[in-house]
C-alpha cells in the first residue's frame, strides 16, 4: 500500500488537486503538532478552493478556530 | 536619412486639410520606438478591442491575452459579468494563467498560491506568516486584488482602456452608438465556423487604413465590385472617433432552395439595401447589415506583425448552418483579397524616400481621418509626457 507521502507525490505530479484535499486534509489529521496541522490544513484548503471543493468551508473553519486564516 | 520617428512638423502635415495632407510617416510602420510610443499614445490611452464576450461564454472561463505585450487575463465571472484583469500575481508579478481553461474556484497563482476570485479579490495567501499561518498584519488583502482593467462591452466586443483615463465609452463613441442604435440588439455568434483568423505581416495601423475607403474596391474586390460599385458607396467620416464607407446596395446572400438569414428585427428601411462598414479606433472594424453583422479585432503583435480575428454574427442562434458557412467562406474569400495590399503597403514602407504619401481628395478622406486621429494622440501625447 502507497504511504500518504506517495499519494501526495503521485497526484502533484498528475495535477489531481482535488485529490490533494482530501490528502492534505488526512496528513493533517494526522500530524504530530498543531504547526504542522495547520500546515496541510493550509494546503487541503488552497487546493480546496481552487477546486471549488465541498469541503473548502469547513478547511476555512477549521484554519479560523487556530487563528490562521481570516 | 531621415530621423527614426516622426517630427512636430510631419504630424502637422498629416493633421493639414485633406487635399494637401500627406500620410503618416514610415517611422509609423516600421520603427520600434515610434512602436512603443503609439502603443501608450494610442492603444492604452482609448478604448481599444481586446476580444469578443462570445470567447468566455460560461461562468469561470478564462483566456490569458497578449494585448501590445502586456498580459491580460479575460474571464466570466461567477455572476457572469465578463471583467479583464492584468494576468499577474500581486505577490511576485508571476503569470496567473497561462492557458485558456475554465476556473473553477479560485484563481491560484502557480508561484507561492497566493488565491484570487474571480472578481479579482485575493481569498487567502497561504503560509504568509510563516508555515501554516495565513494572514500577516502587513498583507491586507483588501488592497491587493487583482488589477482591473476598465472594459466595456459593446457589439460583443471587449473594449478596454488601459490608462484609465478616456472618458466613459459611451461618451467617446455617443455619435457611433447613436448611428448604429438600431443594431444595439442581441447579436448571436455564428460559432465556430463564423470565426476567421488572417495573420498579416503589417503594421496594424494598414488593416485600418484599407478596410475604412472604398477607392480600393474595383481593383482589389472585382467580384464585390460586380454587385457593389464604387458609385454606389458613400464616405463616412467622424474626424476624432470613427470613419469608413457603406453602400446602398447591400444584397443580401441567399441559399440554394432561395432561403435567407432572417433580419435583425426593428430595422427601418434605409438597411433594406443599405450597409456600412466602419473602423472604430484605434483597433476595431465593424461591418452591419441587415441580417448579418461581423467585427475585425486587431491584435498586433509587433511593429510589422498583426493577427485580425474576424466574428459573424446573426439576429438567431439557430441560422441555417449551410448558408452560415458560405457566408462565412464569402466573407474570408474578399478579407484575403486584402491580404496582399496591406502587405505590400508595409513592404513600401521601407523605402526610405517615401513621405507618407498623398491622399485622394475624393476619395481617401476615411484614411485621412484615421491619420489625424493617430497624428492627434501622438502629438497629444509627446505634449503630456514632455519633460
Amino acid at each position: 500500500m502507497n504511504t500518504l507521502d506517495q499519494r501526495l507525490h503521485a497526484s502533484h505530479q498528475i495535477g489531481d488537486h482535488r485529490a490533494l484535499v482530501g490528502l492534505y486534509t488526512q496528513a493533517a489529521d494526522q500530524a504530530d503538532t498543531l504547526n504542522a496541522a495547520c500546515f496541510f490544513l493550509t494546503n487541503a484548503y488552497i487546493y480546496a478552493l481552487e477546486t471549488n471543493h465541498p469541503q473548502r468551508h469547513a478547511l476555512h473553519a477549521r484554519l479560523v478556530a487556530e487563528g490562521r486564516e481570516a | 536619412m531621415p530621423p527614426a520617428t516622426s517630427s512636430r512638423s510631419d504630424l502637422e502635415r498629416v493633421r493639414a486639410p485633406l487635399a494637401t495632407a500627406n500620410g503618416l510617416p514610415n517611422a509609423h510602420y516600421v520603427d520600434e520606438a515610434t512602436y512603443e510610443e503609439e502603443k501608450q499614445a494610442v492603444l492604452f490611452a482609448n478604448w481599444s478591442g481586446l476580444a469578443t464576450a462570445s470567447d468566455v461564454p460560461n461562468s469561470g472561463d478564462a483566456i490569458p491575452l497578449d494585448f501590445a505585450g502586456m498580459p491580460l487575463l479575460l474571464l466570466r465571472d461567477k455572476s457572469g459579468a465578463v471583467r479583464v484583469f492584468q494576468n499577474t500575481c500581486r505577490h511576485r508579478g508571476m503569470i496567473l494563467v497561462s492557458e485558456p481553461r475554465n476556473i473553477e474556484g479560485a484563481i491560484r497563482c502557480p508561484y507561492h498560491s497566493w488565491c484570487y476570485s474571480t472578481k479579482g479579490a485575493l481569498v487567502s495567501t497561504p503560509h504568509v506568516g510563516g508555515p501554516g499561518q495565513n494572514t500577516h498584519d502587513a498583507i491586507v488583502r483588501e488592497d491587493l486584488g487583482l488589477v482591473e482593467i476598465r472594459s466595456h462591452i459593446w457589439m460583443d466586443i471587449v473594449w478596454i482602456n488601459i490608462s484609465g483615463t478616456a472618458p466613459d465609452f459611451e461618451i467617446v463613441h455617443a455619435d457611433l452608438l447613436a448611428r448604429w442604435q438600431e443594431f444595439d440588439q442581441p447579436l448571436f455568434h455564428g460559432g465556430a465556423g463564423s470565426t476567421i483568423t488572417l495573420p498579416l505581416k503589417a503594421n496594424w495601423k494598414l488593416a485600418i487604413e484599407n478596410y475604412c475607403e472604398s477607392y480600393h474596391l474595383p481593383w482589389v474586390h472585382p467580384g464585390l465590385n460586380v454587385i457593389s460599385k464604387l458609385e454606389d458607396h458613400y464616405h463616412i467620416e467622424n474626424y476624432g472617433h470613427f470613419s469608413g464607407q457603406g453602400t446602398y446596395v447591400y444584397q443580401q446572400l441567399t441559399g440554394n432552395a432561395g432561403q435567407t438569414f432572417p433580419d435583425f428585427p426593428g430595422l427601418s428601411d434605409k438597411w433594406d439595401q443599405g450597409g456600412e462598414y466602419i473602423a472604430v479606433y484605434p483597433n476595431v472594424l465593424l461591418g452591419v447589415q441587415r441580417d448579418h453583422t461581423f467585427v475585425f479585432i486587431l491584435e498586433t503583435q509587433s511593429t510589422e506583425k498583426t493577427v485580425e480575428h474576424i466574428h459573424i454574427y446573426y439576429a438567431a442562434s439557430d441560422v441555417d448552418p449551410a448558408l452560415k458557412a458560405k457566408n462565412a467562406a464569402q466573407w474570408a474569400a474578399v478579407f484575403d483579397e486584402d491580404v496582399f495590399v496591406v502587405e505590400g503597403m508595409q513592404k513600401g514602407r521601407h523605402a526610405m524616400h517615401f513621405d507618407g504619401g498623398r491622399f485622394s481628395p475624393a476619395m481617401d478622406g476615411p484614411t485621412h481621418c484615421f491619420h489625424d486621429w493617430i497624428a492627434a494622440n501622438m502629438q497629444s501625447h509627446r505634449d503630456s509626457t514632455q519633460i
